[in-house]
């Protein structure tokens, strides 16, 4: 029966005249498209940001002739950016309940749902062309979004579900509501759509479920409300779904977009009007109300933190309050964090950078990693209440909508981002089951001299929030390093909000440092200064060559570290033999060179290399090390030698150029200790392009073969590590010194021999009253410990000629190098393996603290000063030289001259040295403790004898 | 003057001899000048002092003079000491072999005496301050040895001065001699100070005891021998012994004078 219906249909169809049809689209003007808020009187509402009464909108397909041309099957409406639905807090219609035909008490009901009333959020009248034209009237209900949609609503007139699914536009934020395939059961022509401001309003409870009237849109009476036994659980639900927009930039424009099952396509566009039909703008807007707060994850001075920056709206609940006002989220936030509060070199440990065009790949749905690389990341963010998507709320609507956006922080490409900087961050956050998307950049500025950092977040969510924070990475590699002292710290902050850039909201957020460091007590005055310190030499065998590493930590909570100098043991000495200086032209151009750079091709050469650096920076638990090289380098203020040290300073991404610190070196003259002299040499930077390095951990390794020589004695000694530091904002950089010792010494002395060969040889004279020059010779064995002290007695026949002591060198003048010639009364001359040139120089009588003038050999060579003191007296009736506390170097030979002749010889012979030789008493004692007694003659050159022949002539007598 | 008178007087002065004589042998007493700070004690003495009235005997002669300051100024350099002998002492270079000075200097006192034992006339000691620049000052001191010689072509004592601390030094100090023709002084010995001294330091002391003793063609000499110049009927004198001079830098001089005594040897008695 059925089937002979329909294909009588058929025929008659066919068979008639075709009738007269319209376009597929809507009515003209506002019949066929209309939208606006209005208030409970039914007036158009217009100020900014308020919860109005109800929405309406009406879609009239064009009926001209009385049918429409093609079944409406997409349906897309745009609503403005700004007016928001936010169904989070309203009970859900499953989709169950959605397609199953509503049962009423009251009348036969067409609505193809049985959706509860708490999810009621409006109703509609649809007309449809079936029967001639019928119109009734629905409820329309907050449906289950599908994924990516934050919300949908619908309704199923006459069985027909009809589902309008939103998504958040990408441009501005608005909201779209999208309908496909919309079934052709019907002939649906009209939607007089009414969206209820506040659902729960007990003025629509007439309308709710069952009570409403389909026929006429009427009330079918007092309808009571299942599941509300009590007025405060409905107060409870009263929060608002509808907000307007917060700018008032104009009329709120909502247009429509259509297809036809026929392939027909057609828009409209509406705009608010008022109640004379002139477009109606939004008005009374308000300022943003947000305030910005930033606090530190650990409140530890001079620690390693996280950083939560926070934009919290502060509205009164404007988004849900039925009776708040909403306010318009901020655009931008500009924060000037206070000084002190610093970027962690140790952030970039490890860390990757997101460029643009990963950036760019990071859309909605887009995988972790798949845009901005995981490595990149330095932290988190979350927006919370968009939408109404609130973690806080709970109890209503779909478990999965209560979720923030939750999203990370990437550090962007330096210089290759957007605004060109060393560091810029890009923020990205979604909730891709409810289509929610954010995409924000932040620049920061860093000041060059302090570290301050000034932040400019751009492009902040437009969709209103509650709260939007920003969570930079703590743990293991904070992002972060706190003021170094205790205190509350301000900064100012520059709010601007959507749609109103030029109106500032000032805001002054502060943080609070309350503990120490390690979370103790705060420290009290300058910030502590404690140096750490470990050296040592591979090879711990005496007098063998070895590596020698040096490494100085200090604490976070310290002071940052200024300067360095060091003394090393007595005897651990560098070879230099062989190694060119670095030459200070390439020194300089270093220092201009990034660390790539430097890396890549160093400024000095290799051949002047003496070894390498290990350089921590940062604060907390892992420290982000960069590499650098360490090279020998000419005389530096007045020091004979230097070494600089060429750091790259690379952090992660960061390249903060190359560092380059030139130490001068120190020989003492008495000892030929090693030494760093801080005074001498450079600071060492404790910032580069405004990241404070905050230097915490130096490793020095003088690794060049050969470089470094042990000592040959076995004496506990140490290496002394002096560092200045100074508190931030580093005005003086000497607030604090602290000095570390690490024990040294050797071990294997006994299997150091002691062998060495001495000699004296006169020359010029050998009989009574000549005055010889006196050639001293040292030469030890090779392998050999070094000499510590020789104390030589000539034989007594040798007197000094006190006569020929024309000038002494006082004190004041040796200090000054200004030593009278006069005072001059021999040569010295040494070869070191540690040098490629020997050590030549004067020795002079210098005035003393004993009866006697001392003996001071003043050898010089490569800018090293050595010299040699000798004590000078008589034993047992002979003159003695001493030499005590020699230095512990290897020597080659030694070689000393003292002047002769009759007005200038020291020395006075007072026999004939022919006929009665002298020897001479050489005590020597080596650095490993043992000890040689020589007793080398005085070599004299004598006149030959005829063979078997007497001197003719008188007898010579005694010395003449 | 009467005998009785005469007898009184003679006691008188036999009794202040014998006072005399009594108290002054072995003491050196020294006898004090000053000039502003600068102060010199020169000190000597004779022995024996029972001389023979006429001819003369071989003698001691004891010298030396203490140079020191009152104040903690050092004093000024001696650059030159002259001792004036009484006329009744006698000295014999020409006696005993000369040594010269390059024989003995620079030597030890063992290489000196080796060199010139012959000539050894006397010893003694000698001590200085040496200030070198910047140093602060030290004592110097060593032995005197004297010997018979010859400088500058002239009859000299050589001081031949020795020391090991702080280091081995000889110095030689020529004492010329010359005779002195008229007055109470006869002999002069003269001496400079060597340059080392007198450049980088002050002499603080000088003691020689001169004396020798030798037989030469069977008869005894002395190098220096002496007479009593007591007056007829007196049994001792009290004479000028010795006069010195000093002469600093800066042209100070100081000079004193010893006064000293003697006993008449009583005459032997002639054998057969």
């Amino acid at each position: 029966m059925r089937r002979l219906v329909l294909a009588t249909a058929i025929l008659v169809a066919l068979a008639a005249p075709a009738p007269a049809q319209a376009a597929f689209g809507f009515q003209p003007g506002t019949a066929g498209f209309e939208a606006g808020a209005v208030k409970q009187d039914g007036t158009p509402e217009n100020r900014a940001g308020v919860h109005p009464f109800a929405f309406d909108l009406a879609l009239r397909r064009n009926l001209a002739g009385g049918f429409g041309d093609g079944d409406l099957r997409d349906l897309t409406l745009n609503f403005p950016a700004g007016f928001l639905l936010n169904p989070a807090t309203f009970e859900g219609c499953s989709p169950a309940a959605f397609r199953t035909p509503r049962s009423s008490p009251f009348e036969a009901s067409q609505s193809g749902e049985s959706c509860p009333e708490g999810s009621q959020v409006g109703t509609v009248a649809v007309r449809t062309g079936e029967g001639g034209g019928t119109t009734r009237h629905f409820g329309v209900f907050n449906l289950e979004a599908p994924y990516g949609s934050p919300l949908a609503i619908g309704f199923a007139p006459f069985g027909v579900p009809v589902e309008l699914v939103a998504r958040v536009r990408e441009d501005d934020a608005g909201l779209s509501f999208d309908l496909d395939d919309l079934a052709q059961t019907r002939d649906l022509q009209s939607f007089e759509l009414t969206l209820w401001g506040v659902p729960w309003d007990p003025d629509h409870d007439s309308r709710r479920g069952n009570c409403l009237r389909e026929s006429d849109g009427g009330s079918h009476g007092h309808c009571v409300v299942p599941g509300f036994p009590s007025q405060g659980a409905r107060e409870a639900r009263m929060k608002a779904l509808l907000t307007l927009p917060t700018s008032c930039a104009g009329p709120m424009r909502w247009t429509v977009a259509a297809t036809s099952w026929q392939g027909g396509a057609a828009t409209a566009e509406a705009q608010s009007l008022g109640v004379g039909g002139e477009p109606l703008s939004l008005t009374e807007c308000k300022n943003g109300a947000t305030k910005a707060s930033v606090r530190l994850a650990t409140p530890n001075a001079g620690a390693g933190t996280g950083l939560v920056f926070d934009l919290d709206v502060d509205d009164g609940g404007g988004i849900l309050n039925p009776n708040g006002i909403s306010r318009p989220s901020i655009s931008t936030a500009r924060v000037e964090l206070p000084e002190g509060l610093t970027l962690n070199p140790s952030l970039g440990n490890g860390l990757g950078v997101c460029t643009e065009a990963d950036f760019a790949r990071e859309r909605i749905g887009t995988p972790f990693g798949a845009g901005c690389p995981g490595a990149s990341k330095i932290g988190t963010v979350e927006v919370e209440g968009m939408l109404g998507l609130s973690k806080d709320v709970t109890g209503f609507g779909f478990g999965p909508l209560q979720k923030p956006l939750t999203g990370s922080l990437f550090v962007a490409e330096p210089y290759r981002n957007r605004f060109g900087t060393l560091l810029a961050v890009y923020i990205v956050a979604s909730l891709p089951e409810r289509g929610l998307f954010v995409k924000s950049t932040g620049r920061v500025e860093l000041d060059p001299r302090s570290g301050r950092m000034v932040a400019t977040f751009e492009d902040l969510p437009k969709l209103l929030y509650e709260n939007f924070s920003l969570r930079f990475r703590e743990g293991q590699r904070p992002a972060m390093v706190s003021p170094p002292a205790c205190g509350t710290y301000s900064m100012a902050m520059d709010l601007r909000a959507w749609g109103r850039p030029s109106v500032p909201l000032q805001s002054i957020g502060s943080f609070v440092v309350d503990r120490g460091a390690r979370g103790g007590p705060c420290p009290v005055g300058a910030p502590p200064f404690g140096v750490g310190a470990l050296a040592g030499t591979r090879n711990s065998q005496a007098g063998a060559a070895t590596e020698f590493f040096l490494n100085i930590t200090r604490s976070d909570g310290d002071q940052e570290i200024t300067s360095y100098s060091a003394q090393l043991p007595p005897g651990l000495l560098g070879s230099i033999a062989g190694i060119p200086f670095c030459p200070d032209a390439a020194i300089e151009a270093a220092k201009s060179r990034s660390g790539t750079e430097e890396l890549a091709a160093p400024s000095c050469p290799a051949a002047s290399s003496v070894g390498r650096t290990l350089s921590g920076y940062g604060a907390g638990p892992v420290l982000a090390y960069s590499p650098g090289g360490l090279y020998l380098a000419g005389p530096y203020r007045g020091a004979p030698l230097s070494i600089v040290a060429v750091n790259a300073a690379i952090v992660g991404p960061w390249d903060l150029g190359t560092v380059v610190v030139r130490s001068a070196i120190t020989v003492d003259p008495r000892s030929a200790r090693i030494g760093v002299d801080s005074t001498a040499s450079d600071p060492i930077p404790h910032i580069r392009l405004g990241v404070p390095l905050h230097l915490r951990d130096v490793r020095v390794h003088l690794d060049r073969p050969g470089i470094m020589r042990n000592p040959t004695s076995c004496e506990r000694s140490s290496v002394v590590s002096t560092l200045t530091g100074s508190a931030a904002p580093f005005a003086d950089p000497r607030t604090a010194s602290g000095t570390a010792s690490v024990p040294f010494q050797p071990f294997g002395c006994d299997s150091l021999g002691f062998q060495p060969r001495f000699s004296l040889v006169l020359r010029g004279g050998y009989r009574r009253g000549a005055h010889p020059a006196l050639v001293a010779t040292y030469q030890p064995r090779a392998g050999d410990a070094n000499v510590s002290r020789v104390a030589v007695t000539l034989p007594r026949t040798i007197f000094l000629a006190q006569e020929n002591i024309r000038a002494i060198c006082t004190r004041a003048q040796w200090a000054a190098e200004a030593c009278p010639p006069q005072a001059a009364i021999g040569r010295a001359v040494a070869s070191t393996p540690l040098l490629d040139e020997p050590l030549e120089g004067a020795v002079y009588l210098r005035s003393s603290s004993r009866p006697l003038p001392d003996l001071v050999v003043a050898l010089r060579g490569r800018g090293v000063k050595i010299e040699l003191e000798g004590a000078v007296d008589s034993h047992r009736g002979g003159m003695r030289a001493s030499f005590e506390g020699l230095p512990d170097a290897p020597v080659g030979a030694f070689s000393m001259t003292l002047f002769g002749g009759r007005k200038r010889g020291l020395l006075a012979v007072a026999d004939n040295l022919c006929r009665r030789p002298g020897r001479a008493n050489a005590r020597l004692l080596g650095h490993a403790n043992l000890g040689r007694v020589l007793k080398p003659r005085v070599v004299v050159k004598c006149p030959k004898k005829a063979k078997g022949k007497r001197q003719s002539g008188k007898r010579r007598r005694g010395g003449r | 003057m009467s005998p009785r008178r005469r007898r009184a007087a003679t006691a008188l002065a036999a009794t202040l001899s014998l006072a005399l004589s009594g108290l002054l042998p072995g003491l050196p007493a020294a006898e004090v000048v000053e000039d502003g700070p600068l102060r010199v004690s020169f000190f000597g003495r004779l022995a024996p002092q029972a001389l023979p009235r006429s001819g003369s005997a071989p003698v001691g002669v004891d010298v030396g003079a203490r140079i020191s300051s009152a104040n903690s100024t050092p004093p000024p350099q001696l650059r030159r000491i002259s001792i004036a002998i009484n006329r009744n002492g006698r000295f014999s270079p020409g006696l005993l072999p000369a040594c010269r000075v390059e024989q003995i200097q620079p030597a030890t006192t063992q290489g000196a005496l080796e060199a010139c034992r012959a000539s050894l006339v006397g010893r003694g000691s000698f001590s200085a301050r040496i200030l070198l620049p910047a140093q602060a000052p030290f004592p110097s001191k060593g032995e005197v040895y004297a010997y018979n010689g010859v400088y500058e072509g002239r009859p000299a004592i050589l001081a031949h001065v020795y020391g090991t601390e702080p280091a081995p030094v000889s110095y030689t100090l020529p004492f010329q001699i010359s005779t002195i023709a008229r007055g109470t002084f006869g002999t002069l010995l003269s001496a400079s100070l060597p340059q080392a001294t007198s450049e980088w330091g002050y002499v603080t002391g000088l003691q020689l005891s001169l004396g020798r003793n030798f037989s030469r063609h069977g008869e005894r000499h002395g190098f220096v021998s002496a007479s009593c110049p007591a007056p007829a009927g007196f049994r001792g004198a009290v004479f000028p012994f010795a006069r010195a001079t000093f002469a600093f830098s800066g042209g100070i001089a100081l000079r004193s004078t010893l006064t000293r005594s003697c006993r008449v040897l009583a005459a032997r008695p002639s054998i057969g």
